[in-house]
């Protein structure tokens, strides 16, 4: 397993880690695919919750234009956001 | 509803939505526009059917309330500021209109279904506002366009004449002879093709004036508001705008919407005329153009929603909200009427849900109690959104049969338990304006390490002045007129802006360190305070507006005293 994959992984538990115990949705299995507007990041609030903690965890930044639902579709669309954004800093 | 919206379809995704044909669903929505159209309008007498009020008595229903002089449902959905017809007229060209859009939409190949709705747009404005009004706005959309999206070398001549033909026939006189007239038209034509073409473009290669002048033309109604109301305060006349020039500035929000797509780079730097034009100019702006203004926000909302289901899922999802528009429409009054006599039966005086004439009873030396105080802000609110919801919903409605999944502008707001939530829920659209326009660009710039500082501050950005200024002070002047008098008055309502975003602000905090593991309205034994909790939300809202709605004379220490004696608290 590479290191890059060795990263995906632990950012992807992160994660998960993440929205089930900040917006605990009883009933729903989060997996890798689970779509989280739906799901999860149902208002504006809980978006910027999910931003302050990508910042704050990965140590990453963030602009207005990455708030879509393209990045924050699923766990493996913000797998691979946080990874770029990884590599460019 | 979802805050992230869409992902935007595929071209391939679009066409698979659009290949089914639902003749219930046709044969449904124009259905229901005939219905709309036999309420409001005089269609009943062509179609010898008798008039509403007639069939109403038939059934053993009378009611005042809902009925006009003429025997048609009295209605809140009219054309704003023209006068071509009757307003029974009007209607009944705009659910014309609205009827042959919804078939070109409905029926077209994918590729023209957008400039269908445009074209009809242009008919029904032709229609109900005249060529004049309806040139002087494609003129000033045309400015825009041509100014955001510089056209590719062998469009800039046309392109540039063209502004010309859209100008003179806005503003130019016309004369008897025809020779005249198309010597004057092509004057205006090579004016401005070369004002274009040898200034405007060649200036906008250095960086700093294609931005300026990109601020200048999207922020127009606001400049012209603020220079107008100065203008009037030292020379004491009032400027009159040409009416397509007005409806024009209506878009200031969208248009500010639709410029933060194009900075974040979300839309591509050239696109289509028709594909900028469709975005503003559609039969959904039509009825009551000044209210629900936001609603369709800018450029990657609206491609995001094209299509982006079902089309008789969408047309199904139009009729459900239509249907309850219809609701609003028909009853506002009689439940805004039934509610006031219930409070009186308790003895409780609402004074005609209106805070102003609550607060010009105060200001006179009349007593107001506590309970005054509370049901009457709670009811003018629900006056005010039972008279927007026919119209916004209405209006979403539109979009929805025309192949957009539209967002609605009021989404049960009386869910909300906390103010976040209900500034979602209340006004949709505006507040996506607020956010994305004020609130973002603030909460992603400054004090990235403070989170209290990081709200504090984007949540007043977005909330005071945002709201303030591009929302309540542009609307204001638009509605009462350039008069630096008015922009004053709307200034004076400040306490409103700083208690909301003090409501907000302490909700956000809040949210974001005492996380509830339950959802709100589960049937548990906490229900009750979901219910708590939704009334002193909806209560906070209601009871600011006494800051909002000052009736004139009063002053902001008789806004405080009434806004305290809501919390049974008498300063005299």
């Amino acid at each position: 397993m590479s290191n890059v994959e060795i990263d995906r992984e632990k950012i992807v538990s992160e994660l998960i880690h993440f929205f089930q115990t900040e917006f605990p949705n009883p009933g729903i299995e989060l997996t890798r695919t689970s779509d989280l507007p739906s799901l999860f990041l149902i208002d504006s609030l809980r978006v910027l919750t999910t931003v302050i903690h990508l910042e704050q965890q990965f140590g990453i930044s963030l602009v207005e234009s990455d708030i879509n639902a393209d990045i924050f579709q699923n766990i493996e669309s913000l797998t691979n956001f946080v990874l770029t954004k990884l590599s460019t800093t | 509803m979802s805050f992230l919206g869409q992902k935007q379809p595929t071209w391939e995704q679009q066409e698979q939505n659009d290949s089914q044909v639902n003749w219930g669903v046709v044969v449904a929505v124009i259905g229901l526009l005939f219905i709309y159209a036999y309420l409001f309008t005089h269609v009943a007498d062509w179609v010898n059917l008798p008039r509403p009020q007639e069939m109403a008595e038939h059934f053993g229903i009378e009611n005042e309330k809902i009925f006009d002089r003429d025997k048609n449902v009295d209605s809140e959905m009219f054309i704003s500021s023209t006068r071509q017809f009757n307003s029974d007229d009007e209607r009944l060209i705009l659910f014309a209109i609205i009827s042959c859009a919804f078939l070109s939409a409905y029926f077209l190949p994918l590729r023209f279904k957008k400039g269908s709705l445009f074209i009809w747009f242009l008919i029904g404005m032709g229609v109900l506002y005249g060529i004049r009004t309806t040139t002087c706005l494609l003129f000033a959309h045309w400015i825009v366009y041509l100014v955001l999206h510089v056209p590719r070398p062998s469009l800039k001549i046309p392109f540039g004449f063209l502004a010309g033909v859209f100008a003179c026939i806005s503003f130019a006189e016309t004369g008897d002879l025809w020779i005249k007239n198309t010597a004057v038209l092509a004057g205006w034509g090579v004016g401005l093709c070369l004002l274009f073409n040898l200034i405007v473009w060649p200036a906008m290669r250095f960086n700093l004036i294609a931005r300026g002048l990109r601020t200048l033309v999207i922020q127009s109604a606001l400049i012209t508001v603020g220079v107008g109301a100065i203008w009037q305060g030292i020379q004491g006349e009032a400027w009159k705008l040409p009416l397509g020039i007005l409806l024009f500035f209506w878009h200031w929000e969208r248009l500010m919407l639709y410029h933060v797509d194009y900075k974040s780079g979300r839309m591509p730097k050239e696109i289509s005329p028709i594909a900028y034009l469709s975005i503003f100019l559609t039969p959904a702006s039509l009825p009551n153009w000044k209210w629900g203004v936001t609603i369709g926000q800018g450029y990657t909302y609206l491609e995001n929603n094209f299509y982006c289901q079902d089309k008789n899922r969408l047309a199904i999802e139009g009729i459900k909200i239509w249907g309850i528009a219809l609701i609003y429409l028909v009853f506002n009054d009689v439940i805004r009427y039934g509610l006031i006599s219930l409070f009186e039966f308790f003895k409780i005086e609402v004074y005609g849900a209106r805070i102003t004439r609550m607060v010009s009873h105060y200001v006179a030396g009349g007593e107001v109690t506590t309970s005054s105080v509370l049901a009457t802000t709670i009811l003018d609110q629900i006056r005010w959104m039972m008279l927007w919801g026919g119209s916004v919903h209405f209006k979403t409605g539109i979009w929805r049969v025309c192949g957009y999944q539209m967002d609605p502008y009021f989404n049960k707001p009386w869910l909300s338990t906390n103010l976040v939530t209900y500034w979602t829920r209340f006004t949709f659209h505006y507040r996506e304006f607020l956010v994305r326009c004020f609130y973002y660009p603030v909460f992603f710039k400054y004090f990235k390490n403070n989170i209290i500082l990081r709200v504090t501050l984007a949540t007043f950005a977005a909330v005071t002045v945002g709201n303030l200024v591009w929302g309540h002070v542009t609307e204001g002047m638009f509605y009462h007129g350039m008069y630096f008098h008015n922009f004053a008055e709307v200034l004076k309502t400040w306490p409103y802006f700083v208690l909301l975003t003090l409501g907000i602000t302490v909700t956000e905090l809040y949210l974001f360190w005492m996380k509830s593991t339950r959802k709100p309205w589960t049937l548990d034994r906490f229900w009750f305070t979901d219910f708590i909790a939704m009334y002193c939300t909806i209560q906070f809202y209601c009871i600011i507006h006494v800051f909002a709605k000052p009736s004139s004379g009063a002053t902001l220490t008789d806004c405080t005293k009434l806004f305290l004696i809501g919390f049974g608290i008498r300063v005299d």
